[in-house]
């Protein structure tokens, strides 16, 4: 008997699990970033400007070109024509402003935008980095406690759960203080909100995907790729055709399924509208879309290991809209 | 990670995941709950993610969480044998033979062996998910493989643990 006649133990994967599986990764495919955004004080009183218009960047070197050639090579290896068009859509001369209490600690940038039109794809990075690196080490909120072990009391049952905050640094995966490059200094977290609005609006663009990460150097890198066919009533549309109601599709839980796609259709096609209308009004003269991108910083106290307080910024920026 | 991507890579593993899922909880319709909802959790979360080559680690850990916090959601007054296997009605003599002796296996002896021997974790990887040091997996392993020879009386695995 060879090993893999282990598999014949188990019984042949039912066809109501793997539709349960594609009705749940449609569902993904359905849904638009969760997140709330929730703003903890108004602060817009001493505004910092900390780049003028045009500033080139500096950190370029891990723009977008590394992201999808190194850290993420999907594209290049299974969609070529929205990798070769991201790549030879890239702009780095993007003007922008950092401004809040969150400003006067971190350096934020847009470092290169791509808005490829052929392919309905608006992709952005940034990089954040610290203003005062002989105080602060900083890393993203999202290496805290990543493997969602975390929990505030123990649970006895579950011998994975931790009380102690673990933070995924290049030194290890651990207590903050035990992984950063040097724990004589102050720990603080940044967390980019992961909505992009369009203008001053409440409007946000229709986020595909984010990532972030702490480079082996220090700034934390972000990207976002926005999925433009999200304006597009016809995309919408097209994409509604022609469903069946899934195995194992719960009415008491969702309702009619066809009522159920009728609304989710009707509600994008009114964010659809929303968004082209905020875009409209935010594109200038020269054809330069204004967004803006809220993040908060939270200051770590290693003595206690818990997050402390938090300060928040705003970067605002302008992109080219394509012809 | 885009979402295409993740379909492809959770498709991937369907059948992994249910192995997993199932070995757990013991019935296709609290296996189908636990998966469903370790994807949108792995969805949601899936920034967390650093290296895509560990999409499988990583989704792996992310179920047999999921699976935990179910079964302690889980009427204690029902014990897992009043509970109807899965879909033992449709499977041969010979591997209801493989079925009872995989069942007798206590879940710390089961999983490495499914996540090692059947989906090919090297044995890093395997203590990686089940939070283990490396020793403590290969003395499972080795435990697993000990308890299955017994059951079956014959030899089942050949090879050495890599």
């Amino acid at each position: 008997m060879k090993r893999n006649d282990l598999d014949r133990a188990f019984p042949e994967t039912p066809q109501a699990f793997s539709e349960r599986i594609d009705q749940t990764l449609r569902r993904i495919k359905e849904e638009k970033p969760v997140k709330k955004i929730t703003l903890k004080a108004v602060l817009v009183a001493a505004l910092i400007t900390l780049l003028a218009a045009g500033a080139a960047y500096a950190l370029v070197s891990l723009g977008q070109e590394w992201y999808f050639n190194t850290r993420f090579t999907a594209y290049q290896e299974h969609e070529p024509e929205k990798h070769k068009a991201i790549m030879d859509n890239l702009i780095t001369d993007i003007t922008q402003k950092n401004t809040g209490e969150a400003a006067k600690l971190v350096d934020i940038q847009v470092q290169d935008a791509s808005w490829a039109k052929e392919q309905k794809v608006l992709t952005l990075s940034y990089a954040a980095i610290l203003q005062n690196p002989d105080e602060y080490e900083m890393y993203a909120l999202w290496e805290l406690d990543q493997d969602g072990s975390w929990t505030p009391q123990l649970d006895p049952d579950d011998p994975d759960s931790r009380t102690e905050h673990w933070l995924f640094t290049h030194h290890g995966y651990g207590i903050p203080k035990d992984v950063m490059k040097d724990p004589a200094k102050r720990l603080l977290l940044i967390d980019p909100m992961r909505e992009v609005y369009i203008g001053q609006t409440d409007v946000a663009m229709p986020m595909w995907m984010s990532d972030i990460l702490t480079s082996p150097d220090g700034p934390v890198i972000c990207l976002q790729e926005f999925d433009l066919k999200q304006l597009e009533d016809a995309e919408i549309r097209k994409d509604y055709e022609g469903r069946t109601e899934p195995v194992g599709w719960s009415k008491a839980e969702g309702g009619d399924y066809q009522q159920y796609l009728k609304d989710e259709e009707t509600r994008l096609l009114k964010r659809a509208a929303d968004m082209r209308a905020a875009i409209t009004a935010n594109t200038d003269k020269e054809g330069f879309l204004h967004l803006r991108m809220p993040y908060e910083l939270w200051f770590y106290d290693l003595e206690k290991n818990d997050l402390d307080r938090s300060v928040t910024g705003e970067i605002t920026f302008k992109v080219k809209s394509p012809e | 990670m885009d979402e295409q991507y993740f379909t492809a890579e959770v498709k991937a593993r369907e059948r992994s995941l249910y192995r997993i899922a199932i070995s757990y909880m013991h019935s296709d319709a609290d296996a189908a709950d636990a998966v469903q909802d370790a994807l949108l959790k792995a969805w949601e979360k899936r920034h967390t993610l650093r290296e895509l080559a560990y999409f499988g680690t990583w989704l792996t850990r992310i179920l047999i969480n999921v699976c935990k916090s179910h079964l302690r959601g889980r009427s204690r007054a029902v014990a897992l044998a009043d509970i109807p296997d899965a879909g033992v009605q449709d499977m041969a003599e010979h591997n209801l033979v493989l079925k009872e002796a995989l069942d007798t296996l206590d879940l710390k002896y089961r999983i490495p062996l499914l996540l090692h021997y059947l989906d090919g974790y090297p044995i890093k990887e395997v203590a990686h998910i089940m939070r283990l040091p490396v020793g403590t997996v290969k003395s499972r392993l080795s435990r697993a493989r000990g308890l299955m020879q017994d059951r079956l009386n014959q030899e089942v695995f050949s090879d050495e643990t890599k």
